[in-house]
């Protein structure tokens, strides 16, 4: 592809999965329209998603010499309006589309009306670092890629013992951001230990959780470095063979993968001796069916294999046996991105930065919803009141779910606890997959943790008793409490049933499943009384008399 | 290296790598379990089997978690019996609450759990159930999924252990459910062995519906074919409800096929002999449980004194008027070794007549001779098990997968585990699809291929000189016959690829340990026994003789053909291979027999017929067999018998043989007698009465007694286990095999002592005939090539439902129906030039006779070639086949005639 030269303007186009949903492809289209009457070379570059999801299609217009402007909600015919003025002298308007410019220094603003989005309140509690690329690069250029650092850590990889490279990624603090927490430094050493020196490394884009879409952002925005990612895992562990995994759902991703990885294979930094190295490595793609057990790791082997989507029993841990029974690193898309950070660095504060920054997918009820990136140790309100602007409308919050309905919801009460691993587990929760869904106070919490309940059982692949039978026994006991037919005694049944599909699953998702009806009960045991008395509290549910 | 755990605080020491439920037993802890099935991998399911392990936060299920060393564990922890009470309490709210189908399938694996757990009717976990159809569109399982617990068991014994994935998961979570692909109706080999291995009535036996429940269980062996396969009859009355397979037989662990597991109730068929429910003539409706003697065109019963006199008075009338060489006799390769071993005493010490053989002459002949003339015994050198262990398998036209599956699967999870497969077969059975090399020859053309083979072995020094010098005698001459059959000649000839014929050889004669097994796709031929000393000059060059895995291993084809030919049901030698011309032998036996016995040899299967039909032999007596059908050439054989002054046979069916009798004897199946087989790995095993014969059948073993003691041969044995001690008497590689021993299991002769363990594999140190011998080959073309009149080949052979003649096979319900008929398989390209549609009936015509048969067009068969499998009566293979004998082991060429094929005329 021949670049143009840095000196011409450009216009940006985020063509994210939201983006388009949103109508960016015709925005896209009509900016095309623009660029070809301007009677100026100005180059037209599709990006990923920068993370606002609440105000695509996202526009971005760089002059050379100035900062890159961030317009919103722009519409196909809206867009050669706003573009002609920013390039006229008149220059971009303060307010409307704009959302803010994108400057280092907040002092002498070359916008002087404009808001510098350091400023603005979706930005300034993140610490964008994972994905400073997403939403600014060319997700298919490998130099727009390299230009802004890519592939250089691979390269400082290859230059060092595997054992270095792990010890590196071990120092980090690195914590696995599937959703399991495992150290990512720990599953590499195990991996690479395992006297079978046939590995594979895997990295898992399935993101199946509702709610969760930050792993698609980075695979639509910056995959190059999620394949770099993968490349560090590989070498560290002695794997020559990879995978990536995402579902089929995810076109956008799949995709931008695909021609990544053809432009890498081109280059030489895929397929036999990479970068001139004696180390050979291949990277397949591979689409999954979309059932959200297809994201748990020995259920994705399986399926990898050409079986079901079945996990399997653990220990024994895929990093000791996985793929066709060979050892077999899996990580999470974001873990990996995190890794080519890591690794990219010498400097050990900053890796340590890397290791401490968590994607969260906020969404549900809130003013503001998007991907965005921050620092561990945020706290939840900070995250949803700070960033996210808050519940939207004039609603009151009542709830956010927390990773996905695998961490339960959490009150208001509970918002100071910060974003981490440790401090969500030791309320019960977890931080999961960094998903946020938030619920206003319209909500009765019955009928939400049944319709997350019913997601788990249909979500339950079925192999084992309690979480087959037991997740259809939950909704069962649900739907009699929300129709007025239940009995105090039967919330003991309901405790109880939990207890079993929690203690006796065979995987995570089993475990996990009983979670939206144990934390309903736990926090908002005044929805189920009211129930039990025969009303809803919020009036959503046809309760008493009037239930069918 | 072995882990020291703990386990309810006894500590046991078991192998690295053992699961935590095997650690439990070994510890003789009791786990529940319901989905593991120690032949698959675990699977976890079920979660019946959790246990408690110190320090960890959630318990652990025993059956998939691996040792480690000093592992703390709890099987009785009681949070965990509470855990596992409410999982089994959900598992029971979505199975049928009075759950009639475990009762009546005897499989309440789930019910005894919940009991033993204490779980009494109410359920705290009540809840809807799934509601699924049940299926019984197949005559042998019913699939009734309102009772599955989806352990898996079933999908993972169909995969991993038969190696078939007829069924899979299909949906999820409550939804999930077991399924044929496409969710079609069940559509498989029927072995059944998901049906045995089900915890509950999900999988049930279609036969047993409706009967009572069983009063017992009879363990013996199953009588349909050489593996041998151990089974548990149950039975209830005198009616067999259900079989299912012995675990721990070496011969089959468990597993059985179609016809074991399915093929039993034949013996209540109207048609059965002695049965209360046989007609005789359709027209006069009379029932007759009680022997025939001929009257006219048709039969009459007769007491059993009756018929036994005229028996042995048209016995000894022929003897007395035409001395003892118009007597002849077919013991039987269904028959136990007893009965075989009295038969041919009763022949020879009673009626003085060498002139006995029977069916072995038709299918391995050509094995036994050629093994004695290269090793010194006519037997498998090694055995089945073999597969595990060597490296690669060479399958010489044997159809393993249909015509042993038993054996075969012990093939597939040896070729699982690595071992290499090579196929020598001209159609693409189902063995090419596991196999490296198929090697897909012209019939009748084996010798070249496997000189091609020694010849590339040869040039390239592949051979084992050091076996060669110390162990074998004849290199030179069998090397100089080689010398020409380059690989190129050789594909010349057989028509396979000369490159192939070179990878072959190679991966066979580098291999650690390769072993040959070989069916009839060998043996049936004019060149038989030298396709035989192809295959031992083969293991001999590469010194593949004497090891575990390797030999050269013809899988027998009927259940006690070892044992008949053991039990010299053959025209030269007394029992065990005893030369009959050796007056040493003579002398010993007669010392036991206190009977003279004749000194010359008698004459081979085909002969007798051929004498049968010059009028030489006037009178014989066939102990169930029907050569009929299972002898080339039908229109000969039935003319040669029709021609005898007198025939007897002793049957349970009124069989096209029996049908030519003078007196007809109703015996006894395999269910209803005491005795042993020897299966195809020399194993001797007792098999066991489970049913009381009809009112009107005799056991063999006692019709045979009583037929000698009328010709003046003195026999009273006190039952089988008497006859087997004088057989241990004579024959001494036997001698330590008691009744007694074999309650523990069977025993593979040699065994010459009490003590002594069985032989597993024969000639590691030395032959009998001192030195193995090479034997120099020519290939030599089949007799009967096609031409313009005849311009089709046609082969025979067998089809995993049916067993021989039919006779049993097609009077089992479920087997008969399906697959009720015969066809003739054709390749896509001859049907396409012949005009014909699927299943349409065409007349197959050869120089001895005509069949109509419906045509299966496929492209197993290759084009030119077509298949007959020679089970059916009315479309009988054997009609068209040659008579042609192999001159050194008089096997006829059942594997290769010339045909004429036309679409058959509109009735
Ligand atoms: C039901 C279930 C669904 C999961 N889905 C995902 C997923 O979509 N993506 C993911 O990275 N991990 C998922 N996981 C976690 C994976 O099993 C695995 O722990 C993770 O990919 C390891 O990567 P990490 O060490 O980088 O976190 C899931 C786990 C469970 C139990
Ligand atoms: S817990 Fe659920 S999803 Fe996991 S193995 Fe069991 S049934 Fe399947
Ligand atoms: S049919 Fe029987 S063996 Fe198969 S999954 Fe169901 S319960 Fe298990
Ligand atoms: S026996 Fe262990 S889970 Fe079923």
């Amino acid at each position: 592809m021949q670049r143009p030269p840095d000196n011409y303007p450009r216009i940006f186009v985020g063509t994210g999965s939201c983006g388009l949903a949103a109508g960016a492809d015709a925005v896209f289209e009509a900016a095309k329209r623009f660029v070809r009457g301007a009677g100026q070379d100005i180059h037209l570059i599709r990006t990923g998603c920068l993370g606002m999801c609440h105000r695509e299609p996202v526009v971005e217009v760089l002059i050379p010499g100035r900062p890159r402007v961030i317009y919103g909600d722009v519409t196909a015919d809206g867009v050669a309006e706003l573009l002609g003025r920013h390039f006229s002298p008149v220059g971009p308007e303060a307010a409307g589309h704009t959302v803010g410019q994108r400057t280092a220094d907040a002092e002498s603003l070359p916008y002087p009306d404009i808001l510098p989005i350091a400023l603005h309140p979706f930005f300034a509690g993140q610490a964008p670092l994972l994905l400073a690329r997403c939403g600014v690069v060319d997700p298919h250029s490998l130099v727009d890629y390299e230009a802004s650092g890519g592939y250089s850590a691979i390269r400082r990889a290859l230059g060092m013992h595997p054992k270095e490279v792990i010890a590196r990624v071990r120092r980090s603090g690195l914590a696995g951001r599937g959703g399991g927490g495992m150290l990512t430094g720990d599953k590499w050493a195990l991996a690479a230990a395992q006297r079978d020196t046939e590995r594979y490394v895997i990295a898992n884009g399935d993101e199946g959780d509702p709610g969760a879409f930050s792993d698609r952002t980075l695979m639509e925005g910056d995959p190059h470095a999620v394949i770099e990612g993968l490349m560090i895992a590989a070498y560290a562990t002695g794997a020559h063979r990879g995978y990536i995994y995402t579902r089929a759902a995810y076109a956008t991703a799949l995709h931008r993968l695909e021609v990544a990885i053809a432009f890498c294979r081109k280059r030489g930094y895929l397929g036999e001796g990479i970068f001139g190295t004696g180390y050979d490595l291949n990277l397949h793609i591979r689409k999954g069916s979309g059932a959200y057990i297809c994201g748990e790791e020995t259920a994705l082997i399986a399926t990898l294999e050409g079986r079901g989507p079945m996990p399997e029993e653990k220990p024994p841990l895929p990093a000791v046996k996985g793929y066709l029974g060979h050892p077999t690193v899996v990580n999470n898309v974001e873990t990996l991105v995190a890794v080519s950070h890591i690794v990219g660095t010498e400097d050990d504060a900053l890796a340590a930065l890397a290791a401490k920054t968590k994607l969260l997918s906020l969404s549900g009820a809130i003013a503001r919803p998007g991907a965005v990136e921050v620092p561990m140790g945020t706290s939840l309100r900070e995250v949803i009141f700070g960033i996210g602007g808050g519940v939207a409308g004039d609603r009151r919050f009542k709830a956010v779910l927390v990773g996905g309905p695998d961490g339960g919801f959490l009150p208001e009460h509970l918002l100071d606890t910060p974003v981490s691993f440790a401090a969500l587990s030791r309320i019960g929760s977890t931080l999961g997959s960094g998903a946020l869904v938030v619920v206003d106070d319209s909500t009765c919490m019955v009928a939400l943790a049944r319709y997350f309940e019913q997601f788990e059982a249909d979500a339950s692949c079925g192999k084992c008793t309690p979480c087959r039978v037991g997740t259809v026994r939950l909704v069962e006991r649900l739907d009699r409490i929300i129709a007025g037919h239940a009995t105090a005694a039967e919330l003991d049944t309901l405790r109880d049933l939990c207890g079993v599909v929690r203690e006796g699953s065979l995987c995570g998702l089993g475990r996990a499943a009983p979670n939206p009806v144990t934390s309903a009960l736990r926090h908002f045991g005044d929805d189920f009384k009211a129930h039990l008395e025969g009303y809803c509290p919020t009036g959503a549910c046809t309760t008493g008399e009037d239930a069918p | 290296m072995t882990v020291t755990l703990s386990i309810d605080g006894v500590s046991v020491r078991v192998p690295a790598g053992s699961t935590l439920l095997a650690a439990a037993r070994a510890a003789g802890r009791h786990v529940p379990t319901l989905c593991h099935d120690p032949k698959t991998k675990p699977f976890g399911g079920c979660r019946a089997c959790l246990v408690r392990v110190e320090g960890e936060a959630r318990p652990v299920a025993a059956c998939t978690r691996p040792v480690a060393g000093g592992m703390v564990v709890r099987t009785d922890d009681a949070a965990v019996r509470a855990l596992v009470t409410g999982i089994v309490q959900l598992q029971l709210s979505d199975h049928p609450e009075h759950c009639t189908a475990c009762a009546a399938s005897g499989h309440t694996e789930l019910h005894d759990l919940a009991a033993a757990l204490g779980i009494g009717a109410d359920n705290p976990f009540a809840g809807r159930r799934r509601e699924q159809p049940t299926e019984d569109t197949n005559p042998f399982i019913i699939r009734d999924f309102s009772a599955c617990i989806a352990c898996g068991k079933c999908i993972r014994i169909c995969d991993e252990v038969r190696g078939v994935m007829a069924i899979n998961w299909q949906g999820r979570g409550f939804g999930l459910k077991v399924a044929a692909p496409f969710d079609d109706v069940l559509d498989c080999e029927f072995c059944g062995h998901c049906v045995d291995i089900c915890p509950t009535g999900a999988l049930r036996e279609k036969l047993a519906e409706g009967l009572p429940a069983p009063d017992r269980a009879v363990k013996t062996i199953c009588g349909y074919c050489g593996v041998g396969c151990g089974m548990l009859v149950q039975v209830a009355g005198n009616r067999v409800v259900r079989v299912t397979a012995e675990h721990g037989n070496p011969s089959n662990d468990g597993a059985l096929c179609v016809k074991g597991k399915f093929g039993y109730d034949f013996g209540d068929h109207p048609d059965r002999l002695g049965g209360t429910g046989l007609k005789l003539g359709a027209t006069t409706g009379e029932r007759v449980a009680a022997p025939l003697v001929r009257d006219g065109d048709g039969f009459r019963p007769v007491s059993w004194d009756e018929a036994l006199d005229r028996v042995a008075q048209g016995l000894l009338g022929i003897k007395r008027a035409h001395g003892p060489r118009a007597l002849a006799g077919f013991p039987s390769a269904k028959c136990t070794n007893e009965e075989n071993y009295l038969f041919q005493k009763l022949l020879r010490a009673g009626l003085e007549t060498n002139h006995i053989d029977h069916c072995t002459r038709l299918c391995h002949a050509a094995s036994t001779k050629g093994l004695q003339m290269a090793f010194g015994t006519g037997a498998m050198t090694n055995a089945t098990d073999d597969f595990a262990l060597a490296d690669v398998v060479f399958a010489v036209g044997t159809n393993t997968i249909e015509n042993h599956p038993v054996s075969a699967l012990k093939l597939k999870e040896a070729i699982r585990k690595g071992t290499r497969l090579i196929v020598a077969d001209p159609r693409r059975i189902e063995m090419v699809e596991w196999a490296d090399i198929w090697l897909d020859l012209q019939p009748g053309t084996n010798a070249a291929l496997l000189l091609g083979m020694l010849h590339v072995i040869l040039a390239e020094g592949l051979a084992d000189q050091a076996f060669i010098a110390a162990r074998t005698e004849g290199f030179d001459d069998a090397a100089r016959a080689a010398a020409r059959y380059t690989p190129e000649f050789a594909a010349r000839i057989t028509g396979v690829d000369p490159q192939k014929i070179i990878d072959a050889a190679r991966l066979y004669g580098r291999a650690g340990n390769a072993a040959i097994y070989n069916g009839m796709g060998i043996t049936q031929h004019t060149s038989g026994t030298d396709n035989m000393l192809c295959l031992t000059n083969l293991a001999l060059a590469t010194g593949n003789v004497g090891r575990p895995g390797t030999g050269v291993n013809p899988l027998r084809g009927q259940n006690n053909v070892q044992g008949s030919c053991d039990m010299a049901g053959v025209p030269a030698e007394l029992p065990g291979y005893q030369p009959i011309l050796d007056p040493a032998v003579r002398a010993k036996f007669t010392g036991v027999w206190h009977a003279g016995i004749p000194d010359w040899i008698g004459k081979t299967l085909t002969e007798i017929t051929d004498a049968a039909l010059a009028g030489e032999i006037k009178g014989l007596y066939v102990l169930g067999e029907n050569p009929v059908l299972s002898d080339p050439d039908v229109t000969k054989t039935t003319a040669a018998l029709g021609n005898l002054d007198f025939l007897v046979v002793q049957d349970i069916f009124l069989t096209e043989t029996a049908k030519l009798a003078h007196v007809v004897l109703p015996g006894t199946t395999f269910l209803e007698k005491d005795g042993t087989f020897t299966n195809t790995d020399r194993r001797v095993q007792r098999v066991r009465a489970a049913l009381a014969p009809p009112e009107g059948a005799l056991r063999d073993l006692d019709i045979i007694q009583a037929v000698a003691r009328r010709v003046g041969l003195p026999m009273d044995y006190d039952g089988p286990e008497a006859v087997w001690n004088e057989i241990r008497q004579v024959w001494p590689d036997v001698a330590g095999i008691g009744y007694r021993r074999l309650e523990e299991g069977g025993i593979q002769w040699p065994c010459p002592a009490e003590d002594h363990p069985g032989t597993p594999f024969l000639y590691a140190d030395t032959f009998p005939i001192g030195r193995g011998r090479f034997h120099p080959v020519e290939f030599i073309p089949p007799r009967e090539l096609p031409d313009t009149d005849y311009p089709y080949m046609l082969t025979t052979g067998r089809w995993l439902l049916h067993y021989h003649t039919g006779s049993m096979t097609r009077r089992s319900r479920g087997i008969g129906e399906a697959l009720p008929e015969g066809f003739v398989e054709i390749h896509p390209d001859d049907a396409a030039a012949l005009g014909l549609a699927p299943d349409q009936p065409v007349t197959v015509r050869s120089r001895r006779g005509t069949i109509t048969v419906r045509a299966l067009i496929s492209p197993r068969s290759r084009p030119g070639v077509v298949f007959i499998p020679f089970h059916f009566a009315e479309a009988a293979a054997n009609a068209l086949t040659n008579t042609a004998l192999d001159e050194k082991c008089k096997i006829p060429e059942l594997k290769v005639c010339a045909v004429h094929i036309a679409p058959a005329p509109e009735p």
